[in-house]
């Protein structure tokens, strides 16, 4: 790894030396901050950018995305890989905790996706380090920010009167190196100069270990509270940067035809329902435990990681007003 | 309207009914309210109702079945509830209904950049937020949902208990001028603004569980025999969703707006919805959920009806009934 000081003047030039690639960066559009291409001429001086609604798995693993086409007798089942090359500027540190996520499902087991796996390879994601906290988020009870470098490959400080960089990519590395006028070996985050943090006022939420949350996966009532008044849509799931389940579906014209996989959501009706009719998650509160516990027992006891980022994401979009916070709460508050 | 006599109200439904369960609202960490299932005396000291609402609660009434239960109903949501009785999804004797008034309830997505910032109450026509130490005091007018502004039926239909309190007048008469310039337009305009519209869609399904006459256990977007469309977020397939709930909800939609407010993406479906239900009141002079006992629109047949049936079997040009 390395911490390379730059001028800020210095880091927009420096970032116009990756002409193949395409830059994103979040841009507001009405309502929304959309992760939109952009020029790197068009960079705003401070690298200050607004927190996008949709995370990094909007490009890394899109909603909708074809994986291969056939024709009857003659399956051709070459996967459809997405070759474009990809910058993504200005998302935050938990975004970065979110590919990591996705990262530990899709590239660290058995089978691999060659879908996420090429995008990935082809995709050079650079955070910001946030300088203050939003209305919802909760990355530092979750250990997945402000200042972490997570799954980027490089992270932004600012240092008021320059900025450092983090990076965790030979490219990046290779191609700043020049621009910087320090330049430091390091091992992680905690060896680096980061300017200004965050500080928080309220008290850090208790997160249990994952064999704890494991042992309440029997508790009924609690699911029940939990799910009473959740609707069953998919606002939270769509927009969540580490959910990755998904659907595939054929799309036959004729005697030619398309697989594609979407975004499928734990919370639906039809999620886990068998052929033979039978769900073993038939209720909201079967499917709000697997919501919560894949993201605070499973991930975390196979991968290591937590599976939420803090983002807040879900807590602004749900329609029943339900918040993960009270969440954490209510499941660390019920007797074990 | 006061806190304390709607939970004094509540109580005493509770108690004399000997409920399950009440359906109503409680504050959340975010000062706005959010839906609540009560199901003691003492857990009903904590329900609330104010501006800040934004679900129709009749939604959650389904999931209910063989229970008795309560419910806070401003005029939308008891006519929600007329309509469920009358096609059968609740009886009239499991539910006891507390009338409330109502002012109208905020759309958070005209907050902007509020958006995420503490409710703390609102009265008197205006309504306040605390951001930090800084606290801003807004007109509601400039909030509510455009449903609301338009809504001509505030006052609950249906109740067994009632809290005093004014509740909205003047209905706007936007939303119907808004349809009426949309359905003067040509139809490849209004047509390229439905795609628009659908072009934002995510098929998060957040508007059709928002929506208390959405109940089918089974929804045709989930049918993969036939498959009517498939799950891709495009134009033509969110078009053929947004229109085929709208044909499903003509007459018997409410104008809650909750769908709306629930829809994480802004899209414009109460034009749709106002559409649809405007042409049903103008064929069959029928406004959904305000008797007991009456038939939904679409699901008789009546000698005065504008259009001929056509059914199995009859020669064409020929009237069903004559
Ligand atoms: S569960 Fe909510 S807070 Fe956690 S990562 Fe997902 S959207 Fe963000
Ligand atoms: S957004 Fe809210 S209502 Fe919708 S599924 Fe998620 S928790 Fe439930
Ligand atoms: S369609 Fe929307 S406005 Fe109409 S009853 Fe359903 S939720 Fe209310
Ligand atoms: S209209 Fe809105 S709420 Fe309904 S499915 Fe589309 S995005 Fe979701």
């Amino acid at each position: 790894m390395l911490f390379l000081k730059l001028a800020r003047k210095k880091l927009l030039e420096a970032l116009k030396e990756f002409p193949e690639y395409s830059f994103y960066t979040p841009k507001k559009e009405g309502e929304r901050v959309l992760l939109k291409e952009t020029s790197p001429d068009g960079l705003p001086e401070d690298l200050r950018f607004e927190r996008s609604t949709a995370s990094a798995k909007e490009l890394l693993f899109p909603q909708a995305e074809t994986m291969f086409y056939f024709l009857r007798y003659k399956p051709s089942q070459k996967p459809v890989l997405d070759e474009g090359k990809r910058l993504i500027l200005g998302l935050r540190p938990c975004d970065a905790h979110g590919i990591q996520a996705l990262e530990a499902n899709f590239l660290k087991v058995e089978p691999i996706d060659p879908y996420f796996k090429r995008r990935r390879e082809n995709t050079l994601l650079v955070t910001v380090a946030c300088l203050e906290f939003e209305d919802n988020c909760f990355c530092d009870s979750l250990g997945s920010g402000p200042d972490r470098l997570n799954g980027a490959d490089a992270i932004i400080y600012d240092l008021n009167d320059a900025v450092g960089v983090l990076s965790n990519n030979e490219i990046i590395s290779q191609r700043l190196k020049d621009y910087a006028f320090q330049i430091q070996e390091v091992r992680g985050e905690d060896e680096v100069e980061k300017g200004s943090l965050p500080q928080r006022t309220v008290e850090p939420l208790p997160i249990l270990s994952p064999e704890e949350y494991l042992s309440l996966i029997l508790e009924e009532k609690l699911w029940d509270k939990i799910s009473s008044t959740c609707l069953g849509c998919a606002s939270c799931t769509y927009l969540c940067p580490t959910c990755y389940c998904f659907d595939i579906q054929d799309i036959n014209y004729g005697p030619a035809g398309k697989r594609i996989r979407t975004y499928d959501s734990c919370m639906f009706n039809l999620y886990t329902l068998e052929a033979s009719g039978h769900n073993p998650r038939p209720t909201l509160k079967e499917r709000w435990r697997q919501r919560f516990l894949h993201k605070f027992s499973y991930i975390p006891y196979l991968h290591g990681i937590l599976g939420c980022t803090g983002c807040g994401r879900c807590i602004e979009v749900c329609p029943a007003g339900i918040d993960m916070r009270e969440v954490i709460k209510d499941v660390a508050k019920f007797p074990r | 309207m006061r806190t304390d006599d709607l939970i004094l109200k509540c109580q005493e439904a509770f108690r004399e009914k000997e409920l399950d369960l009440f359906l109503g609202f409680e504050r959340s960490s975010s000062g706005f309210l959010k839906p609540a299932v009560f199901t003691s005396l003492e857990s009903l000291e904590k329900i609330s109702w104010d501006p800040s609402a934004s679900l129709n609660l009749a939604t959650f009434i389904p999931r209910f079945k063989g229970k008795k239960v309560g419910i806070i109903a401003p005029g939308c949501v008891s006519r929600s509830l007329v309509i469920l009785i009358n096609e059968g999804q609740v009886s009239r004797d499991r539910l006891t209904v507390v009338g409330v008034p109502c002012q109208g309830l905020i759309e958070r997505k005209k907050l902007g950049d509020l958006k995420g910032v503490r409710f703390l109450d609102s009265q008197n026509g205006k309504f306040t937020l605390q951001r930090g130490g800084q606290i801003v005091e807004l007109p509601l007018e400039d909030y509510l949902s455009e449903s609301c502004l338009d809504c001509d039926h505030s006052g609950p239909v249906l109740y067994d208990y009632l809290i005093e309190g004014s509740s909205r007048k003047n209905p706007s008469g936007n939303l119907e001028k808004r349809v009426k310039a949309l359905v003067e337009l040509s139809p490849g305009k209004r047509l390229l603004y439905f795609k628009k519209e659908a072009e934002k869609c995510i098929r998060c399904y957040a508007c059709r569980q928002a929506c208390p006459m959405c109940y089918c256990e089974s929804c045709f977007v989930e049918s993969s025999e036939p498959r009517w469309l498939t799950a891709v977020p495009e134009v033509a397939d969110n078009l053929i969703w947004l229109l085929t709930r709208v044909y499903h909800l003509a007459g018997r939609c409410v104008q809650c707006g909750s769908c709306a407010r629930a829809c994480p993406e802004g899209v414009d479906l109460m034009s749709l919805l106002a559409w649809a239900n405007q042409s049903v009141s103008e064929l069959f002079q029928y406004q959904p959920g305000l008797e007991i006992g009456e038939k939904p629109a679409l699901g008789e047949y009546r000698l005065e009806d504008p259009d001929f049936f056509w059914g199995g079997g009859l020669t064409e040009g020929k009237k069903c009934c004559s």
